[in-house]
């Protein structure tokens, strides 16, 4: 899901630096210092995630994880997001410094999207709609991800289509996987540490 | 203990899937020239090879030379008919590129130079003529001298490889803790900052 150096044209790249500025910015403004262990977590979360492989045909797809993460963090996801994305891109290659900024465009919005469209279901649903929505947030913001990606692919001159189902299909299996990981997860948090899930929804801080 | 857990939990989670943390998927290509023969494969960074990927080939003005797949271990070959820079793409899709140039200078002298520089100099063109009589003598041991050269060589590298690609791995560990030691660190000094900014608020 990393799109490497090389891959994207000139302004891709740009638009996607100033759309990660912007996020990041808005992200640190609502963070506080209550909540920032959240963040430290799932940032390291993220980070770790993504060298859970699983195979697919003669590549592999590893897991992202960033509909948890936009879930429980809402805007903050950004800067959580663009950490981890950086020390992937120095420590294992994934990804590279210039293409930083759309990466982290394309991890992130979807997972702030996850927030606000399943954030209000998780926190007070019953477990079971809460179990459903965990499910739906894991599962789509991966299919959101594959969009993003193959538009900033489309935008760069790949054919959309082909390039989109490319990576739609591969992803499947990681949709499967992420669902069950970030239901079980959101229901287990319910449970044992609710306050994790603290981020008022309807007035995100 | 929340520190603690901070390090622990994505530990515990790539542990528990049991999942080594070595099959990374970065997209590496390798060429090698023999003669006007370009040789060349095409691996992810674990060391799986990648059979019946399309190659294809550019001079670096960006005009496509030819196109190639690789065979069921990765590997492909093409003879360069110009002797040009010859850019070699692989494109497996999903944004996994990778990149080799062949320049113009590995390709031997007998073969065609591009269009513009085709006109050399007089002087030029009889030293050339010149080396190349002098090397029709002694080309058939010559030859034969480099292709044995370049065989043993690659025999030699493949155990050296494997090593390298067995560290990798070792080190990538080290990377893992690395990385969690840097997110622990910036949040530390969020931290800081966030506090410092309430004690002046008060």
């Amino acid at each position: 899901m990393h799109v490497v150096d090389g891959a994207l044209s000139t302004s891709v790249l740009i638009a996607g630096g100033v759309l990660t500025v912007a996020g990041v910015a808005v992200g640190l403004r609502k963070l506080d210092a209550d909540r920032l262990p959240q963040v430290g977590v799932l940032s390291a979360m993220f980070f770790v995630a993504s060298l859970v492989h699983v195979p697919v045909g003669p590549s592999s797809v590893h897991l992202i994880l960033n509909g948890l993460v936009g879930v429980v963090l809402g805007w903050s996801a950004f800067p959580a997001l663009i950490i981890a994305l950086l020390l992937q891109a120095v420590f294992f290659g994934f990804g590279g410094i210039t293409v930083l900024g759309i990466n982290a465009v394309n991890i992130a919005l979807p997972a702030i999207a996850c927030f606000y469209l399943f954030g209000g279901v998780i926190r007070s649903g019953t477990p079971m709609a809460a179990m459903i929505g965990g499910f739906a947030a894991g599962a789509c913001a991966i299919a959101f991800t594959c969009v993003l990606v193959s538009v900033s692919l489309a935008m760069s001159g790949d054919e959309f289509l082909p390039a989109a189902k490319l990576v739609f299909f591969a992803h499947l299996p990681v949709m499967a996987v992420e669902g069950i990981l970030t239901g079980a997860a959101i229901v287990l948090v319910r449970k044992v540490k609710p306050d994790l899930l603290s981020l008022p929804f309807g007035s995100p801080v | 203990m929340r520190l603690f857990w901070c390090i622990l939990t994505p530990l515990l989670l790539v542990l528990a899937l049991g999942i080594s943390p070595s099959r990374a998927h970065k997209v590496v290509a390798a060429a090698y020239v023999e003669g006007p023969t370009v040789e060349g494969e095409v691996g992810f960074s674990n060391g799986d090879m990648v059979p019946d990927a399309k190659v294809e080939v550019f001079s670096s003005g960006g005009e496509k030379l030819l196109e190639t797949l690789t065979d069921g271990d990765g590997y492909f070959i093409f003879e360069a008919t110009r002797r040009i820079d010859h850019v070699i793409k692989v494109n497996l899709g999903a944004g996994h590129v990778a990149e080799v140039v062949v320049t113009a200078d590995e390709l031997p002298s007998t073969l065609a130079g591009a269009p513009t520089t085709s006109a050399a100099s007089p002087t030029e063109q009889t030293r050339v003529a010149s080396q190349q009589s002098q090397a029709a003598l002694s080309s058939v041991s010559g030859r034969d001298i480099e292709a044995m050269v370049a065989r043993a060589v690659a025999k030699e590298i493949r155990p050296l490889q494997k090593r390298i690609i067995a560290y990798e791995n070792k080190v990538r560990w080290n990377d893992i803790l690395g990385g969690l030691g840097y997110i622990l660190g910036l949040t530390g000094i969020v931290f800081f900052f966030l506090a410092r900014k309430k004690r002046r608020a008060e």
